[in-house]
């Protein structure tokens, strides 16, 4: 399988991934947008579909997916913030049943001689707690946690 | 609730995760967290609770203390959603890859 560029925690509330395309942007960009195209690849863990993907896109739309296995259905809704064509799209996401869990992912376009790289950041909390989160001393006190969950992930991905 | 929603719940709070950084710097009773941190007692026993129940810390009780440490078990269930996170996503991507070579074909192929 192809590796990814980089799946990192480069905060305490943040996920960042980054991923290269052998496809020029304007197919990936119609990949994250249109829903027949979704239904394809965002399908999740194993043995998972994506039989619900309802897609209103424009700022202020929102979106609803649902995945589903033999066993287990799960629902999100997403709402979108931001959109410029072929460059970025912000959005919120809240899984149903898990309103703490909710965040906002940033998804960025770059196309460099045919080869697209998108960055997805996707960050857990609000605004007011990311400003409370950056006191001074925050920083270097998660240090050390996060050195644990970096070594972890460097373990099983290695 | 799961221990892992736990996790993340007692950890979506700014100051229960400075209190976390703290103790990941070593062990500390709850008067030295209230100096450290400015904060009442009350209000750092309220959120030391939130953090025993999610694993994330254990408290002893030394005399007539209760010295609070960091479980590192409770930052490895966050670590193993993390992995899981990331397979989900280096599955979708893989499809995607595929999406993406069916789509350049059509839009490279012979026109109907």
């Amino acid at each position: 399988m192809k590796p990814m560029d980089e799946f990192s925690t480069p905060t305490p509330t943040t996920i960042r991934i980054v991923r290269s395309f052998d496809a020029p942007i304007a197919l990936v960009w119609r990949a994250h947008i249109e829903p027949e195209l979704i239904k394809q690849w965002m399908t999740g863990p194993p043995d998972h579909s994506l039989p619900v993907c309802e897609i209103d896109f424009r700022v202020g739309g929102k979106a609803r997916y649902v995945w589903k296995n033999p066993q287990f259905e799960m629902g999100m809704t997403a709402e979108f913030l931001e959109i410029v064509e072929n460059k970025r799209i912000v959005h919120t996401e809240v899984f149903d049943g898990w309103p703490e869990g909710s965040s906002t992912v940033t998804t960025s376009f770059v196309e460099t001689q045919g080869r697209t790289k998108i960055t997805i950041e996707i960050e857990y909390l609000n605004q007011e707690a990311r400003d409370q989160a950056m006191q001074p001393g925050f920083e270097e006190g998660y240090a050390a946690s996060y050195e644990t969950l970096d070594r972890l992930l460097a373990n099983r991905r290695s | 609730m799961e221990l892992l929603d736990r996790t993340i719940v007692a950890l979506a709070d700014p100051t229960r995760r400075r209190i976390v950084g703290r103790l990941a710097r070593g062990t500390a009773t709850v008067s030295e967290l209230v100096r450290c941190f400015d904060l009442t007692q009350p209000t750092i026993s309220s959120h030391l609770k939130v953090l025993e129940r999610s694993g994330l810390i254990s408290r002893s009780r030394v005399a007539q203390t209760r010295p609070c440490k960091l479980e590192p078990e409770g930052l490895h269930a966050l670590g193993y959603w993390l992995g899981e996170l990331r397979s989900v996503y280096e599955e979708n991507y893989a499809r995607l890859d595929q999406v993406l070579e069916r789509l350049k074909n059509q839009t490279e192929g012979p026109k109907p």
